[in-house]
């Protein structure tokens, strides 16, 4: 159980892009927080920061445990692209980030990460012979089995199509389900940010980015499945119209 | 039982014959191509490819040959790991520096364009016949060519793996063994391989110039008494020796590694 603080980050590219100014924000244990905004907002850099991919300028970014102690985390990343490497197989794609791939009890933790993300495969597969919805449920496997504490997601269903999508958010919700973990993601989908966040954090499309709006969700698994339904029906039946009035 | 292995065999055979057999029919045609020209021209230009082939025999297994192709091989494994260092130092500089890219770029360029009979040509006037033509020849000019062949392999490793990596923590050693090394691999064989082969040329072409021994050396001195099947002789001899090396040790390296582009 961990939660993040961001204390007044500042973060600009070459000098002169300014995308973060003194930006602040508290994420809690076991919370779902959404990122959501225009392309460029800075999302994904908010991401990368908090992940340590990138540093800031300026300001601090502690992950603290319930005894308010700060701790290195165990992250989990699923990126836009779910950066398998092609030359290994999907079983030693997932126990690579174990610290190699011929650690001991591999095959059972990657059967049963496979098994909670819905993929019921032997592993001896490449990343090209599978599709882009199998791929990106290999790469929450992976996120998955390092047992992270904080888990970060980068528009994971944005290259999918929607039928795919709607699977896979279907599936992350049980895993959140299942698995209490500190959850930062970032999407253009409004319906996504709503559906799987606790919290949903608006950003501007100006530069530097300041927060819109928090939106607190506060729905039960159950509100959150009709929400969905409720919606692909109206869309689907919005496109049917659309079709026939055309 | 027994019918089905002799089928299984037989199926075996067709499949291996079936893949060698573009390579072996290009042979052949080569072959008798030769056997063709050579009864048009007289034995003295031109040798039949059997008493060539029975001459290679002979020579390949005389001590005089052993003894020139391990001077030809040392000087063209030693020339070449020295431009192989040589080009490294050059690529991490490059790879760290935009400045020392630049600093270097002419420079490559000027060795790249070096005709090897003149680097040859001005090193004997400069050094003498005995001094070491070869390793400098061959670092002038393989150096750049290495340089031109590896560089890309370090400036295209592919960032988003390196983020990979750095996010879930992996350790320097499963780094560099499961995503560096598959992604610079097929370009390290590359340079081996044309390096290689371009160093023992250009050995060749040092010894035919100013070396007392060597594979080159007894090529010339053949070719000065008109032997062309000698010539050929020593030149076949000296091939296989190549052809070993691709097939016991490229060729498994190449197996060995796990190829980025195969199952992309």
């Amino acid at each position: 159980m961990v939660q993040i603080n961001a204390d007044e980050i500042s973060k600009s590219f070459n000098g002169e892009l300014t995308i973060f100014r003194k930006f602040s924000l508290r994420i809690r244990s076991n919370e779902c927080v959404c990122f959501f905004g225009p392309s460029g907002c800075g999302k994904t850099t908010f991401l990368n920061l908090l992940a340590g991919l990138l540093q800031p300028d300026s300001g601090s970014i502690t992950f603290k445990n319930d005894k308010h102690e700060t701790v290195v985390p165990t992250a989990g990343y699923v990126f836009q692209q779910p950066r398998l490497l092609p030359w290994l197989t999907i079983k030693k794609n997932i126990t690579l980030v174990l610290g190699g791939i011929n650690s001991k009890n591999s095959s059972i933790l990657v059967k049963r990460m496979l098994k909670l993300v819905r993929l019921p495969i032997d592993g001896k597969r490449y990343p090209s012979e599978m599709s882009g919805g199998e791929l990106q449920r290999v790469a929450l496997a992976r996120a998955l089995i390092v047992k992270p504490n904080v888990l970060f997601l980068d528009e994971p269903f944005s290259h999918l199509d929607e039928v795919t999508a709607a699977q896979l958010r279907c599936d992350l919700l049980k895993v959140f389900q299942k698995i209490k973990i500190t959850t930062v993601f970032t999407t253009h989908n409004p319906l996504e940010a709503i559906y799987l966040a606790d919290r949903v954090v608006v950003l501007s499309g100006k530069k530097p980015t300041v927060i819109k709006r928090i939106i607190d969700t506060h729905m039960t698994g159950r509100e959150r499945k009709d929400l969905y339904r409720r919606f692909i029906f109206e869309k689907s039946v919005k496109r049917i119209m659309h079709r026939l009035l055309a | 039982m027994n019918t089905k292995k002799l089928l299984f065999f037989l199926k075996f055979l067709g499949q291996k014959a079936y893949h060698q057999f573009p390579g072996v029919l290009s042979v052949l045609i080569l072959f008798i191509g030769w056997h063709y020209i050579s009864k048009t021209v007289p034995s003295f230009l031109l040798p039949s490819p059997l008493s060539t082939l029975q001459e290679t025999y002979k020579t390949f297994f005389s001590a005089e040959f052993i003894y020139n192709a391990y001077l030809t091989l040392k000087r063209s494994i030693t020339g070449f790991l020295i431009a192989f260092a040589i080009a490294h130092v050059l690529i991490l500089s490059s790879a760290y520096s935009n400045l020392m890219r630049k600093f270097w770029k002419p420079l490559i360029l000027l060795g790249l364009s070096i005709p090897a009979t003149i680097g040859v040509f001005v090193t004997v006037v400069m050094l003498g016949s005995r001094g070491p033509v070869a390793l400098i020849v061959i670092i002038l000019i393989l150096t750049p060519l290495i340089y031109l062949m590896l560089y890309p392999a370090f400036r295209n490793i592919n960032e988003e793996f390196s983020e990979m990596a750095r996010v879930f923590r992996l350790s320097r050693l499963t780094y560099v063994k499961y995503v560096i090394v598959p992604q610079i691999a097929p370009y390290y064989l590359s340079a081996f391989r044309a390096g290689l082969n371009d160093a023992w040329k250009l050995v060749i072409l040092a010894e035919v110039f100013s070396f007392g021994d060597g594979v080159g050396h007894q090529i010339l001195q053949y070719f000065n008494l008109f032997s062309i099947r000698q010539v050929l002789a020593w030149f076949i001899s000296f091939f296989a020796i190549l052809v070993a090396i691709e097939y016991c040790i490229f060729q498994p390296l190449e197996r060995l590694f796990p190829s980025y582009s195969k199952k992309e």
